[in-house]
């Protein structure tokens, strides 16, 4: 699979421009908007819960920051996925093309836009609210790419998913708005009382969420549990989608319309 | 040299004559077996063998049905079959339609880049064949222009030329000179016929009976998903133009 991807390389990237162009093509603020949709959620959810609900989180516009950006790339990636061979039916049936290519290409689409608003908004916000980055932040890095290979693994098993079922793309976008506020965002994790907290430990958003929480505003190391459930969902998740991916893959250009 | 060949390849969709099996229907299903989701078998290709040697053109010809385009489809990959075998040597460039990939909103020159990536080319290798494409295309003032500003014969022309410039070793072509007029047509032929002098193996699917024979070394008659004749394209053609609607078609 992965072979497959790099010598389709200039695909993937063709995609992800095509993606970047149409988008943005005729619009006035053009890519400043990947940049306006965070900053007006950052705006609106820091009146609503620091100002409103009072969460006791200093900076609270950088904690939200570091978790709620890359959960809008997993959400966003999720969502495109479901779309990513149902609706390329024209082009499936045409060519023979590794079809790995069509959601690996939405992934990494919203995964740049990711690094984009974290170059942008990650100084800004820690330049405004004074308190600066510690060493831990170079652990961004490899969080990013665990975070990147888990969502890729999502995706593929939800983009072969829909084909047999389109029921999965409702149940992706009602498991998202469930999954989100389940998932220590919005809120910081001590905040949950401790039997609900060994349960939402578990869940694969909530480690991810900690690991940014911890080496970006925290300025500390990711306990092991959280590092334990981030690492191992990455690796089940990439194997399950690349598995359920590939079983399905020969019949995709039958199972959709053109 | 076999540039590709196909041995004992069948092709079975399956068609469902109720698809729509949402809960209520399956909860209905049953009480009743009305309901219940009726699928049956249609072998759109049954235990085809074709081999087509190096720089040799064939051309299949058949009704509407016959299994024609799948056949072009299982040969690209972009099927996979029943059962039988695919063995292609080299690259194959599927001709099933004119500009696969064009995006109208992207300009020419995104385009020629998104489609030979689709199949498989790398950005350098287009940027060796890219002017050689435009020049074909005689679009050279056009390609920063997005492609719903051209007209229709100026996409064709541009979607051609990409297929018949990726350097694939076999190329297949689907009823796609049907649409262009006379001019366009004779471009392509000429461009075909270049081709297949450099060692290009090529797959015609045409309903246009004079193409075949003017133009195939070898043509071969589907009925049905089965190869009902095959050799001289004069005399397959012969063979067809006798009684080219079957008499289990004719019945229905």
């Amino acid at each position: 699979m992965v072979r497959d991807l790099l010598r389709y390389r200039a695909l993937v990237r063709n995609l992800v421009l095509k993606e970047l162009t149409l988008k943005y093509r005729d619009s006035v603020l053009g890519i400043a908007w990947s940049l306006g949709h965070p900053a007006l959620l950052l705006l609106v959810y820091t009146v609503a819960f620091r100002h409103v609900l009072r969460v006791p989180v200093p900076h609270y516009p950088l904690f939200l920051l570091v978790t709620l950006l890359p959960w809008n790339f997993f959400a966003a990636a999720a969502t495109a996925s479901t779309g990513a061979i149902v609706h390329n039916g024209a082009l499936l049936r045409k060519a023979a093309f590794p079809r790995e290519a069509l959601p690996v290409a939405s992934v990494l689409f919203v995964f740049a836009q990711l690094l984009l608003a974290l170059a942008v908004f990650l100084p800004a916000l820690t330049l405004a609210t004074g308190t600066g980055l510690r060493w831990t932040a170079i652990l961004l890095v490899p969080i990013l790419l665990l975070h990147l290979v888990f969502t890729t693994g999502i995706a593929l098993l939800l983009a072969a998913l829909t084909t047999a079922w389109r029921d999965v793309a409702h149940f992706t976008e009602v498991a998202l708005v469930l999954v989100f506020w389940l998932t220590p965002i919005v809120y910081p994790a001590d905040m949950v009382p401790a039997p609900l907290r060994a349960v939402l430990a578990l869940s694969p958003p909530a480690a991810f969420a900690t690991a940014y929480q911890d080496v970006l505003f925290w300025g500390r190391l990711p306990g092991w549990p959280t590092a334990a459930s981030a690492l191992v969902s990455t690796v089940a998740a990439a194997a399950l989608g690349r598995a359920v991916f590939r079983s399905m893959s020969p019949a995709f250009a039958e199972r959709v319309s053109s | 040299m076999i540039a590709l060949e196909l041995a004992g390849v069948s092709k079975r969709f399956v068609i469902r004559h109720n698809p729509t099996q949402d809960l209520k229907v399956r909860v209905l299903a049953l009480f009743h077996p009305r309901h219940r989701e009726r699928r049956h078998d249609v072998w759109a290709l049954r235990d085809v063998d074709l081999r087509l040697r190096r720089g040799e053109s064939l051309g299949i010809v058949g009704p509407n049905g016959s299994g024609k385009s799948t056949l072009l489809r299982v040969m690209a990959g972009i099927l996979p079959p029943s059962a039988g075998e695919v063995v292609v040597a080299g690259t194959i460039a599927p001709m099933i339609e004119l500009g696969v990939g064009f995006h109208p909103e992207l300009t020419g020159r995104e385009n020629v880049y998104l489609s030979t990536s689709v199949f498989g080319l790398g950005t350098r290798q287009t940027d060796r064949i890219y002017d050689r494409i435009v020049a074909f295309a005689e679009l050279a003032a056009f390609m920063d222009a997005p492609v719903s500003s051209f007209s229709s014969g100026m996409a064709m022309r541009l979607g051609f030329a990409v297929a018949t410039h990726l350097e694939a070793d076999v190329l297949l072509v689907d009823e796609v000179l049907a649409v262009g007029d006379q001019a366009f047509r004779e471009k392509c032929l000429a461009r075909m016929s270049e081709l297949r002098a450099r060692g290009c193996s090529i797959v015609v699917v045409s309903h246009d009976l004079e193409l075949v024979r003017g133009f195939c070394d070898r043509a071969c008659l589907l009925r049905e998903g089965a190869v009902a004749a095959e050799g001289m394209p004069s005399e397959v053609v012969a063979r067809y133009a006798e009684a080219p609607v079957p008499e289990a078609a004719r019945a229905v």
